[in-house]
C-alpha cells in the first residue's frame, strides 16, 4: 500500500471513529450517571436525522436544522427521564431497561408514521459538497465538517465536565450518587439535564449521519447495536473509553474493509469478541 | 389429594387441555399451523421467563439459542441424514455449550453486560447465517428446504407440538418449585444478601442460562421441524424481540403469563397487523404501560379477577 | 436542648428490618458517640437521619422541627453534614473540588472556612490539588472530615473516622475532632471505645436496631460490667 492511500484510509477511519463517538457518546454519559442503558438512543439518532433534515429544508437553514432538532431530540430524552424513568428508580434496573426497549417501538413506528417506511436520499448543502486534497489525495469536505463537528462536542464536554460545577457534580455522580445527595444535591435534576444532553449528543449524532448514509426506517437498530458494542468494549459507565473504543471501530472498521471487505459488517463484532476476551469488562471498565 | 380436589383444582387447565386435544378436529389447517407456532413459541417464551422473570437477568439475543436449536437440526437432517430425534442431543449440548460460554464472559460483572453482549451476538449470528461465507452450508437469506417429515400428518405433528409445550409447562414448573428456583428467586429479590448467606451468584445464574438456553433450542428444532424450513430470522433480533413481548405482555415470573403472551403476540401478528399499518406502535404503547403500571404482565389481570371470584386458581 | 431527637424509628432496607425502633437525642454542643457491635444497625442509624434509607416510620426531629418526611438532598441545608463510614471522597475530583462540590451557598469555599480547615488538619495544606484517587486512607479521611466542614453546619454525623487508620493517624484525628467540636454538635460512630470514651460527652449503645443504653460517657468508663456486657471490650 503506498502512503498516500494509507494515510487515506486513516483520515477516513479517523472520521468514522469520530462519527462512532458522536453516536455513543450520549448513551455513555446517561448510562455512566444513571446506569440506564437507554436502548431508545438509536431510535433518537434516527428522530435527529429526519427531524435535523426535515427541519433544514423547512427553515432552509443548515446550522438552524441541526441545532434546534438536537435541542429537541434532548428535550424529547428529558420528558422521558421526569415522566417514566423517575417512576422506577430504585426498583429492579430490569424494568428501565425493558421500558426503554418499548421505546423503541414507539420512536421507530412513530417514524414511518411521520415520514414513511421508505429510504430517502438526503442532498448534501453545497458548501459540504466536493473534496480538498490532502497528501496528494481526494479527501471529502463532508469528512472534514465531521472532525471539526467532533472536534466541537468534545471541546464542549470537556468544559462542562471539567470546568463546571454542574460537571462536577455528574463526575462525582457517575462515581457515588448517594454522596452527592448526602451534600445536598438534588441528583434527580442532574438527571433529567444529563438525559438531556445526551437526546441532545444523538440529535447531532443523527444529522451527520443522514448527511452520510441518508434516512431510513432501520437506521435506529442498526445504529444502536454500534453504541453497544462500542459502549461495552470501551468498558460500560467510562465515558473515555467510549471515547477510544469509538476511534478503534473506526479504524478496525476502515482497515478491515481495504483488506477482506466481506468481513467488514462484522469487523465491530470481531474487535468486540478481541477486547472481551483479553478484558472481559472492556477497556477503561472497571473489574 | 382425591381425585375430586384435583379435578377441581385444576379445572380450568384440563378444559383448555381438551379443548386443544379437540381443536384438529374442528378447525382450519390455517388455525392448526397458528395453534402449533403459538405451541413452540410458548416453550420458547417459557425458557426466557426462567430466565428473565426467575433469574431476573434480560438476554437481548434469546434468538441465539432458537436459531441454533434449528439450524443444527436442520444441518444435521440435511447434510448428515440424522433423523430428528437423533439431532436433539446434539441441540442440547450446542446450547448448552454457548450458554456456558456467554455466561462465563458476561455473568461475573453487573448483568446490564449480559444484555449487550446477548444482543451484539446474536447479531454477529445472524450476519454469520447471510454472509457469503456460509451461504453454500446455511442457505444464507433463503435459510435451508425439505426438511424430512417427522411424524406422517398434519394432526401428527399438532399433537407433538402440543406434547412439547405440555412437557416443557411441567417441567419448568418442576424446576421453578425446586431448591433451584427458589435460590435463582431469592438472588433474584436480593443478590446482596445472597451473596451474603453464601450462594454462589454466578453458579446459579449460569445453571439458569443453561437450563434456558436448552429449552429455547429444543424450540428452535421443533419450529424447524414443523415448519420443514430454517430461516436466518430465527437467529434475528426479530425473533429476539417477539419472545421478550410475548414474556413481559403475558406476565413474566408465571410461566403460564409467557405462554398467553405467546398466544396474544402470535394471533395479533397473523390477524391485526393486515388492518392496522401502526399496530406495532400500539404494541410499543401497550409494553411501556405494562412495563410501568402491570409489571406482572396482562395475566395478573386474569388473577385478579380469579381471586375475587372463585379460590384457587391454575397456580 | 436537644438538637436532635429520634422517636420510635423504624427501617428496612430491601425488606429487612434494620432499625426496630430507634429513640435516642443528642445535647445540643456535645459529642454524643453511638456504640455497638458491627451490624447493629449504627450506620443505617446515621443513614436514616440524612434520609438515604428513609424511616418507613416514627420521627425524627431536628431542632424541635420533624425532618423525616424531607428529601436526602434538603436535610443538609438544615445545617447537618455527613462523613460516611466509607470516606466517600470523589476519587475523579482533586481535593479543592472536592471540598468545593460540598459548598451549598456560594461559588467557592470561603477562605475563613478553609483556613479554619486547615488549622484543624495542617497537612491538608500540601493535597489540594490532588486527585481523591491518589490519596491514602489517613488523607481520604482527612478529606472527608474537611468537606462536612465547609459549611459552618450545626450537626455533624460522622461514622468510624478512624477504621482503619494507622495509630498515629488515629491520635490526630483525636485532636481534630476535640477542635471540631467547641464549634458544632456531633455524633460519632465509633468500634473503638478507647479513642471515643476520651473525647466524648454522651454516649448511645446500640443492639440489634435499637438503642439499649445512654448516658453520660463517665458512666459508661466507670462502668466495666456494661462495657463487658455491651461491647465486649
Ligand atoms: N442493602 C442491604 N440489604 C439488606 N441488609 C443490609 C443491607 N445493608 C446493610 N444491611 C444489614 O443491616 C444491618 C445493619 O447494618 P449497619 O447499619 O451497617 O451496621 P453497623 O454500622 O452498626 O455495623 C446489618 O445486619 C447488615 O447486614
Ligand atoms: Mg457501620
Amino acid at each position: 500500500m503506498t502512503s498516500q492511500l494509507f494515510v487515506n484510509i486513516l483520515l477516513s477511519a479517523l472520521s468514522l471513529g469520530v462519527i462512532y463517538f458522536l453516536l455513543s457518546s450520549g448513551f455513555a454519559l446517561v448510562f455512566s450517571l444513571l446506569r440506564v442503558s437507554n436502548f431508545s438512543h438509536g431510535s433518537l439518532i434516527m428522530w435527529g436525522a429526519y427531524l435535523g433534515i426535515y427541519l433544514v429544508k423547512a427553515l432552509s437553514s443548515f446550522s438552524l436544522g441541526l441545532i434546534i432538532s438536537a435541542v429537541m431530540i434532548g428535550i424529547i430524552l428529558a420528558l422521558v427521564e421526569f415522566f417514566l424513568f423517575r417512576r422506577l428508580y430504585g426498583g429492579n434496573p430490569l424494568f428501565e431497561l425493558l421500558l426503554t426497549f418499548g421505546l423503541i417501538y414507539i420512536l421507530d413506528e412513530a417514524v414511518k408514521l411521520v415520514w414513511g417506511a421508505a429510504i430517502i436520499t438526503v442532498d448534501k448543502p453545497s458548501f459540504l459538497q466536493g473534496t480538498v486534497m490532502i497528501y496528494g489525495e481526494p479527501f471529502a469536505i463532508l469528512r472534514l465538517y465531521i472532525f471539526g463537528l467532533g472536534a466541537f462536542v468534545c471541546a464542549g464536554l470537556y468544559f462542562l465536565l471539567n470546568k463546571t460545577k454542574l460537571g462536577l457534580i455528574i463526575t462525582a455522580g457517575i462515581e457515588n450518587k448517594e454522596m452527592v445527595r448526602a451534600l445536598g444535591i438534588n441528583i434527580n435534576r442532574v438527571f433529567t439535564f444529563v438525559c438531556w444532553l445526551g437526546g441532545f449528543l444523538a440529535g447531532i449524532a443523527g444529522f451527520v449521519l443522514a448527511y452520510f448514509n441518508g434516512l431510513s426506517p432501520e437506521m435506529g437498530t442498526n445504529q444502536l447495536l454500534n453504541v453497544l458494542v462500542i459502549v461495552v468494549v470501551g468498558g460500560l459507565g467510562s465515558f473515555m473509553g467510549a471515547a477510544i473504543a469509538a476511534v478503534i471501530m473506526g479504524l478496525a472498521e476502515a482497515f478491515i474493509g481495504f483488506y477482506l471487505p466481506e468481513l467488514a459488517v462484522l469487523s465491530s463484532f470481531i474487535v468486540m469478541f478481541i477486547v472481551l476476551s483479553i478484558k472481559p469488562s472492556g477497556l477503561l471498565g472497571e473489574e | 389429594m382425591s381425585i375430586n380436589r384435583y379435578l377441581q383444582k385444576y379445572r380450568s387447565a384440563l378444559i383448555l387441555i381438551i379443548i386443544l386435544i379437540l381443536l384438529p378436529l374442528f378447525s382450519s389447517e390455517y388455525i392448526k399451523v397458528v395453534a402449533m407456532q403459538i405451541f413452540i413459541f410458548g416453550v420458547f417464551a417459557i425458557s426466557y421467563d426462567i430466565l428473565l422473570g426467575y433469574t431476573g437477568i434480560a438476554s437481548f439475543g434469546h434468538a441465539i439459542f432458537f436459531g441454533t436449536g434449528a439450524y443444527v437440526s436442520a444441518l444435521m437432517m440435511l447434510k448428515a441424514g440424522f433423523s430428528f430425534w437423533a439431532t436433539i442431543p446434539f441441540v442440547v449440548v450446542s446450547c448448552a455449550g454457548i450458554g456456558l460460554v456467554i455466561g462465563l464472559l458476561t455473568l461475573r460483572f453487573a448483568t446490564i453486560y449480559f444484555t449487550i453482549v446477548t444482543l451484539a451476538l446474536g447479531q454477529f449470528c445472524y450476519f454469520l447465517l447471510t454472509n457469503a461465507l456460509t451461504y453454500q452450508y446455511t442457505g444464507g437469506d433463503d435459510g435451508l428446504h425439505g426438511l424430512p417429515m417427522v411424524l406422517q400428518t398434519k394432526n401428527q405433528m399438532y399433537y407433538l407440538a402440543l406434547a412439547f409445550l405440555l412437557a416443557a409447562f411441567f417441567i419448568a414448573k418442576k424446576i421453578i418449585s425446586s431448591p433451584l428456583g427458589k435460590t435463582l428467586v431469592a438472588i433474584r429479590e436480593n443478590e446482596f444478601r445472597a451473596k451474603m448467606i453464601g450462594y454462589n451468584v454466578l453458579n446459579y445464574r449460569l445453571i439458569a442460562l443453561v437450563i434456558s438456553g436448552i429449552m429455547a433450542g429444543l424450540a428452535g428444532s421443533f419450529n424447524a421441524a414443523m415448519l420443514r424450513s430454517v430461516f436466518p430470522g430465527f437467529m434475528g433480533a426479530s425473533t429476539t424481540i417477539d419472545v421478550i413481548l410475548m414474556t413481559i405482555l403475558g406476565g413474566m415470573g408465571s410461566l403460564l403469563g409467557p405462554v398467553a403472551g405467546a398466544a396474544l403476540v402470535i394471533i395479533c401478528q397473523q390477524y391485526l397487523s393486515s388492518y392496522f399499518e401502526w399496530w406495532l406502535l400500539i404494541f410499543g404503547v401497550i409494553f411501556v404501560l405494562v412495563v410501568l403500571f402491570l409489571p406482572q404482565g396482562l395475566i395478573s389481570i386474569v388473577y385478579r379477577f380469579r381471586k375475587k371470584n372463585t379460590s384457587g386458581g391454575l397456580n | 436542648m436537644n438538637i436532635l431527637e429520634m422517636h420510635n424509628i423504624h427501617t428496612y432496607m430491601a425488606g429487612f428490618h434494620i432499625l426496630e425502633g430507634v429513640n435516642l437525642t443528642a445535647e445540643h454542643g456535645k459529642l454524643t458517640i453511638l456504640l455497638g457491635r458491627n451490624g447493629s444497625g449504627k450506620t443505617t442509624t446515621i443513614k436514616t437521619i440524612m434520609g438515604l434509607t428513609p424511616a418507613r416510620s416514627g420521627e425524627i426531629l431536628f431542632q424541635g422541627r420533624p425532618i423525616q418526611k424531607l428529601h436526602d438532598f434538603e436535610i443538609p441545608w438544615l445545617g447537618i453534614s455527613l462523613v460516611p463510614e466509607g470516606r466517600d471522597v470523589f476519587s475523579q475530583l482533586t481535593v479543592e473540588e472536592n471540598l468545593l462540590i460540598a459548598v451549598r451557598k456560594g461559588k467557592k469555599v470561603p477562605k475563613q472556612r478553609l483556613d479554619y480547615i486547615v488549622d484543624i488538619f495542617p497537612p491538608m495544606k500540601n493535597l489540594f490539588k490532588k486527585k481523591g484517587r491518589n490519596l491514602s486512607g489517613g488523607e481520604k479521611q482527612m478529606v472527608a472530615v474537611a468537606r462536612a466542614l465547609v459549611n459552618e453546619d450545626k450537626l455533624l454525623l460522622i461514622d468510624e473516622p478512624t477504621k482503619g487508620l494507622a495509630p498515629i493517624m488515629v491520635e490526630s484525628m483525636r485532636l481534630a475532632l476535640a477542635e471540631i467540636k467547641k464549634n458544632a454538635t456531633i455524633i460519632l460512630v465509633e468500634q473503638n471505645f478507647e479513642f471515643a470514651g476520651s473525647i466524648a460527652d454522651d454516649f448511645l449503645i446500640m443492639e440489634h436496631g435499637k438503642i439499649v443504653c445512654s448516658g453520660e460517657i463517665g458512666d459508661l468508663i466507670n462502668n466495666r460490667e456494661m462495657q463487658h456486657m455491651y461491647l465486649g471490650v
